[in-house]
């Protein structure tokens, strides 16, 4: 019902136009908007609160949006991210995107290769373009860690952003470098941000990000023009504005304190809230608890798994162990691995103890000393009591001597 | 160890134990000197001596013949009595230690033991009443004398309310009542979070039956956030105290050792905490330059707890016009850390206290400087003449 790719949307027509020639009714449209208009959060982020306002705005900014040029790079990743678009489950939803965004490059689809691929590639990258970023940019050894047409990664990407308008940078690879980012980052991946500064980055975070908020991103800026609100993180909103923990279907378990404590345990069984096995939710912003997968299959949560929180900058090395609560820290120079909770049972023991210590020291010092209230020496003859040295006081100096103690002497 | 404490009028008179000499009782001791004392007196330190003899013996038996009263050169008084029943005769010289002994000629040890007896006294206070017996001789009239021993005694007025000020002592207000209630409020607050904090971050001790329906981590939360904001509400009006309260022991300048006095105390005090030593030392009405610097930490260590906490539950809503704003923690190293550097705090917290009651009750009761007793009357007495680096 919706056109497939084959017959692309074209350079000079609007978008409506496109979908009269592909003989789609106006009630189709419109569904279409709604549909859309649902996947950018119900307009709860943008100008109107009414659902079906917001479809018609759509449908109107629709109408008169122009075909973009689109330039799709594939840098330092393992092309998931691209899986995770192609296979988002929605046919028509994605065949239609990949119509309306009608790839000029992009290594993994295009079917040129060799010097008409480069020469596609100078051609989109010359006037104005959207410019879509998969995978890192290693930045060690002059970027010999991902050439492509013998040109580094670093060197295409500001090729190809010189006259973007806008730059959309696909998976936690491209939005900080990702599992080749994570410490000691043997090649120096670096996100896109990291390389286009003189533009906007949005960044759409996640190993890989759910396919539909990749296409409704794209789709918003076709219909707007410019980029969705993001957070500080470069992240749209819509989709990356609330945490998992937050609209997660065994949040009630976890507010009752329900909580699995090994993965096959009865608990697990019953669905019971995954905080205790490493849950990363609490600290994760995506959509995943909303959109799911696969066309809402399913998500890791629902079925069964701890969220690993991999929209989170550095979430390979912030995030780990992924199967405990929180990290451990190790003693330097030991590799024994404390718990924050230990560390700190072993600082209170160790206050306790020292005032303890301290304590028990002021009382025996107290007994040495005079001030305070010394013990009385024993009222027994002179001869029968011994002083140690170190218990003499010497006689208080301001007090006069009488007469007669010189008459004596 | 017997301490007896006489009140004759406003003035507070203490007997320490008496210290006999050789074979002395006690009660020998007691009951000679008060019979060295002028008959009728009205000398408060006498009629304390003269009661504590009155436990042993009825005084009433005697009768004073002769008194001598203490003379400016040998410091002692001397009086003649008679025991009515047995019509026996003594003399009884009172006075300074050092007069006594000479007086009985004792030996330079003897004199030496007594003497450091007496020193201990003198310096929490007691002056030593030396007392000795004599007899005379009838066949040459030479006057024999025995040391009998000592009684350590100490004259102080009585405080009797705040507004008569002991001339020993003034009142001055450190804690005006507003920082008492922020104290107390915060106390209350940070041992509330640190156990709902504790509860619901690590889910331990909620095991909850299956198929019961709560909202166990629910409430431990919404304690948590409530004494959070309120804790936040607290450290704000403390901040603004650091401009605006009554006293300057609790403004800003209070916070840090400014001054190279202070510097170089900070020091000492140190010295002194870790060598137990607490006699001598700075002194400092508010707190000393330890104290300004370990409760400064700890105002720190609360400022973090605050600041992580509401990172943490900012992260409900980004895109908040306030929370949006406080979460660039969260991004520069992860709410992970976040969450642990929030634990961490608790546990300093956790740590602290147990220290900081520690040398609050021993500033009271080693120190005397009276500091627990400051956080709930609001103010101390501090001994005149003492010199305060703070005043
Ligand atoms: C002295 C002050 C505080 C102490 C001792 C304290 C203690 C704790 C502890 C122990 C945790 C659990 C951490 C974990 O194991 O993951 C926690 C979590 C938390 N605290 Fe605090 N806290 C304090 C102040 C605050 C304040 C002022 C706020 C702000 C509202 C706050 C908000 C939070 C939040 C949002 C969490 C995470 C709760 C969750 O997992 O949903 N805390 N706190
Ligand atoms: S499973 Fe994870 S995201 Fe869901 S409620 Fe539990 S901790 Fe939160």
């Amino acid at each position: 019902m919706l056109p497939t790719p084959f017959d692309p949307w074209t350079k000079d027509e609007t978008f409506t136009e496109y979908l009269v020639r592909q003989g789609l009714s106006r009630r189709q449209f419109l569904k279409f908007c709604g549909k859309v208009a649902l996947l950018l959060g119900g307009g709860a982020l943008l100008s109107s609160h009414d659902k079906k306002a917001f479809a018609k705005e759509i449908a109107e900014r629709l109408n008169s949006a122009k075909r973009p040029t689109v330039v799709w790079l594939q840098l330092q990743e393992c092309t998931g991210c691209l899986e995770s678009a192609l296979r988002s489950g929605d046919r028509t939803l994605e065949d239609l995107v990949l119509s309306i965004i009608s790839l000029d490059y992009n290594e993994l689809l295009m079917a040129p290769s060799g010097d008409q691929a480069n020469a596609a590639l100078e051609k989109a990258s010359a006037g104005p373009h959207l410019l879509v970023v998969n995978g890192s940019i290693p930045t060690k050894e002059k970027g010999a860690y991902c050439v492509i047409g013998g040109e580094s990664a670093e060197g295409l990407l500001i090729k190809a952003s010189r006259s973007a308008t806008a730059v959309v940078a696909i998976g936690a690879c491209a939005h900080y470098g990702c599992i080749q980012a994570a410490a000691p980052n043997p090649t120096g991946a670096v996100g896109v941000s990291s390389i286009v500064r003189d533009r906007p980055v949005i960044n759409l975070s996640g190993c890989p990000p759910i396919g539909e908020v990749i296409t409704a991103t794209l789709l918003y800026y076709v219909i707007y023009g410019h980029a969705p609100h993001v957070d500080q993180d470069g992240r749209p909103l819509f989709a990356y504005g609330q945490r998992i923990h937050d609209k997660c279907p065994r949040r009630a378990h976890y507010d009752a304190g329900q909580f699995v404590l090994q993965f096959d345990d009865e608990n697990a069984r019953k669905g019971y809230c995954l905080y205790k096995v490493g849950c990363k939710g609490p600290a994760t912003f995506a959509p995943c608890a909303i959109m799911e997968w696969n066309q809402g299959c399913s998500f890791p949560i629902k079925s069964g798994h701890p969220c690993l929180g991999c929209t989170e900058r550095h979430f390979f090395d912030r995030m780990t162990p992924f199967y405990r609560r929180l990290p451990g820290l190790e003693v330097p120079g030991t590799g024994v691995e404390l718990t924050t909770n230990q560390i700190g049972g072993l600082a209170v023991a160790a206050s306790v103890a020292g005032v303890a210590v301290h304590s028990a020291a002021t009382v025996i010092r107290r007994q040495q000393t005079h001030k305070g209230r010394p013990p009385r020496p024993s009222p027994l003859p002179f001869w029968e009591t011994k002083r140690p040295e170190s218990r003499q006081i010497k006689r208080n100096q301001s007090r006069p001597d009488p007469a007669c103690h010189h008459e004596t002497s | 160890m017997t301490r007896t404490v006489n009140h004759q009028g406003e003035i507070q008179v203490t007997l320490d134990t008496p210290v006999p000499y050789g074979g002395v009782s006690t009660r020998e001791l007691t009951v000679a000197a008060a019979l060295g004392a002028r008959a009728g007196t009205r000398d408060p330190v006498d009629l304390a001596i003269l009661s504590a003899a009155a436990h042993y013996e009825d005084l009433r038996h005697y009768q004073q013949l002769e008194y001598a009263p203490p003379d400016p050169e040998f410091c002692r008084s001397i009086s003649r009595v008679r025991h009515l029943d047995s019509g026996q005769e003594q003399l009884i010289a009172r006075g300074d230690l050092d007069s006594i002994l000479y007086l009985c000629r004792a030996e330079e040890a003897g004199r030496h033991r007594a003497d450091l007896l007496a020193d201990i006294e003198e310096v929490h206070g007691f002056r030593s009443v030396g007392v000795a017996r004599g007899s005379v001789s009838a066949v040459d009239g030479h006057e024999e004398w025995a040391y009998l021993g000592f009684i350590p005694v100490r004259a102080t007025r009585s405080p009797r309310s705040r507004k008569e000020e002991p001339a020993a002592y003034r009142y001055v207000p450190v804690w005006d009542w507003q920082l008492r209630v922020l104290h107390w409020t915060a106390v209350f607050c940070i041992l509330s979070l640190s156990l709902t904090g504790w509860l619901m971050g690590s889910g331990n001790l909620v095991y909850v039956t299956p198929g019961t329906d709560t909202f166990y981590i629910g409430w431990l939360r919404l304690a948590h956030f409530t004494c959070g904001w309120l804790l936040l509400a607290t450290a704000l009006l403390r901040i603004a105290g650091l401009f605006i309260a009554s006293t300057k022991y609790q403004r800003w300048q209070a916070l840090f050792p400014v001054t190279s006095t202070d510097l170089r105390n900070l020091v000492r005090v140190m010295l002194n905490y870790l060598l137990c030593i607490f006699e001598q030392g700075p002194h400092y009405i508010g707190h000393n330059p330890l104290q300004q610097v370990a409760y400064t930490g700890i105002y720190l260590v609360g400022c973090a707890a605050i600041f992580t906490g509401f990172s943490l539950y900012g992260m409900y809503a980004p895109d908040h016009w306030l929370f949006g704003h406080i979460l660039w923690l969260n991004h520069l190293i992860g709410p992970q850390y976040v969450r642990i550097m929030h634990l961490a705090t608790m546990w300093i917290f956790l740590a602290f206290i147990p220290i900081h009651i520690y040398l609050s009750i021993r500033a009271d009761t080693v120190e005397r400087e009276g500091a627990i007793s400051s956080i709930f009357s609001g103010g101390r007495w501090c001994r005149k003449g003492t010199k305060f680096d703070d005043d």
